[in-house]
């Protein structure tokens, strides 16, 4: 038992009184900086001089029944606990009380998103340990016309970088002014159609300089731009490739080797 | 049509469909009533199980598509066509969550997961097991994503409510958004799992 008084916002009592009222809800349990009230009794404890043993164990047994009482009015009430039967006779000041502890529904709204949120997490794990399953063993079935999704990998450009044909793409829009209509969006740019062009022109010659891509009556900087992504979605669809035979040497397009063309 | 012409034509429906047919798609092109295709996919299921044959039917996605079998994986991998590969767990927690609470936002995702999931779900897209399937109303109009039919696929799921299922208290809490009560399909238990050996 310990005698040293305690004031805190609304409070005045021993700790043990605190306890309790944070137990009960009289006190607000967030409003009360536990560290701060025990470190205040100690430092009482002090200047009364020598403090004897029971008070010292007194003091001992304030300060945790206060930090008990505490952390049960802060954290969610146990469901399970709730059903236990034999949890009344335990009763040992703070830690009694199921009863008042896990009162009714009308607990805090953090408290209840709080239990949702562990509830989610629980049983979400489940459910994913069972999709983790799933996963490993529909892995070995390989299922009709399912080979390229999800795994087809993009054929890397032999020797160029994608950085090395955006230089390139800089370097081709350097030299052409900005456009001079750039308000009103042009519709007449199609991907498609420059994809087929430059298709028809690889068919043509068996390959092409990166900068002939772009070599046109007019060529605007849109249409570069629309020239690039066509070239792009052509080594996307596996059917160009890009090759660069020396440093810093011309980029040239290939038609990809068994690619097909069809549709063109 | 008689049963012999029915049979070969339905094997061949689905063996040359990219993508799982419907007993009701093959019962309107050949005229017949679905849960007949039903039964008749049933005969060809039994029939390549009894002969032992490397090819199964299996139901995902709501629909028939014809398989490899689990033993026969190691010869495919070395054909070199590409073996996919297991998704993260990261990958697994943040799929499992938009296939539960669909539609379901970056944000929602995120508060649940506690960390960022922008880099997982390009993944989730990329693979295309989830989408973008619209936008909430909402401050921001942010978007809202779903599971593809891929990810059914990917699962061996017949659809959405062969999902495992989860706890039953969980549809009670807050915000747990379940889908709407769940339509049985005739062809679900067990027939979408790959039959080992």
């Amino acid at each position: 038992m310990t005698t040293i008084p305690v004031n805190v916002s609304g409070f005045s009592g021993t700790l043990e009184d605190l306890a309790r009222a944070i137990e009960r809800g009289d006190a607000d349990a967030r409003s009360v900086s536990v560290y701060e009230v025990i470190r205040a009794c100690f430092d009482e404890l002090e200047r009364s001089g020598e403090p004897g043993l029971d008070e010292v164990g007194g003091l001992l047994a304030a300060a945790s029944a206060l930090v008990a009482a505490k952390a049960k009015a802060l954290l969610p009430p146990e469901r399970e606990a709730d059903e236990a039967p034999g949890a009344s006779g335990e009763g040992e000041g703070v830690a009694e009380g199921e009863g008042e502890g896990g009162d009714d529904d009308g607990e805090d709204d953090a408290n209840s998103a709080l239990i949702a949120h562990l509830m989610e997490y629980r049983i979400f794990k489940e459910a994913v340990e069972e999709l983790a399953r799933r996963d490993e063993a529909w892995r070995l079935v390989y299922l009709r016309n399912s080979f390229p999704s999800g795994l087809r990998s993009v054929r890397p450009p032999e020797g160029v970088s994608l950085s090395d044909l955006i230089q390139a793409l800089r370097r081709v829009l350097e030299g052409i002014p900005e456009d001079e209509f750039t308000a009103l969006p042009t519709d007449d740019l199609s991907i498609e159609e420059k994809m087929d062009a430059i298709l028809i022109r690889l068919r043509q010659r068996g390959k092409l300089v990166f900068r002939e891509l772009f070599d046109g009556p007019v060529i605007t900087r849109s249409e570069v731009i629309a020239v690039f992504l066509a070239l792009l979605e052509l080594i996307r669809l596996a059917k160009a490739v890009v090759r660069q035979d020396a440093h810093f040497g011309e980029i040239l397009i290939l038609p990809a080797v068994g690619g097909s063309d069809h549709g063109v | 049509m008689g049963y012999r012409e029915a049979r070969a034509a339905i094997e061949a429906m689905v063996f040359a469909s990219p993508r799982p047919i419907t007993a009701r798609e093959m019962g309107e092109i050949l005229g017949i009533d679905p849960r007949t295709v039903d039964a008749i996919v049933d005969d060809l299921r039994r029939e390549y199980d009894e002969e032992g044959r490397g090819v199964q039917i299996v139901f995902v996605a709501g629909g028939y598509q014809m398989a490899t079998r689990p033993a026969h994986a190691d010869y495919i991998a070395r054909l070199n066509v590409g073996t996919r590969q297991a998704l993260s767990r990261p990958a697994l927690e943040t799929v499992a969550m938009i296939a539960y609470k669909q539609p379901i936002t970056r944000a929602e995702l995120e508060t649940i997961r506690g960390v960022r999931v922008d880099g997982v779900l390009s993944t989730l897209i990329e693979r295309g097991l989830v989408r973008p399937v619209g936008r909430k109303k909402a401050p921001g109009r942010p978007v809202l994503y779903g599971t593809t039919p891929e990810f059914l696929r990917w699962f061996g799921l017949a659809s959405l409510d062969d999902l495992p299922p989860i706890e039953g208290d969980a549809a009670t809490l807050p915000g747990f958004g379940l889908r709407s009560a769940p339509r049985s399909s005739s062809r679900r238990g067990g027939v979408a799992r790959p039959a080992r050996g």
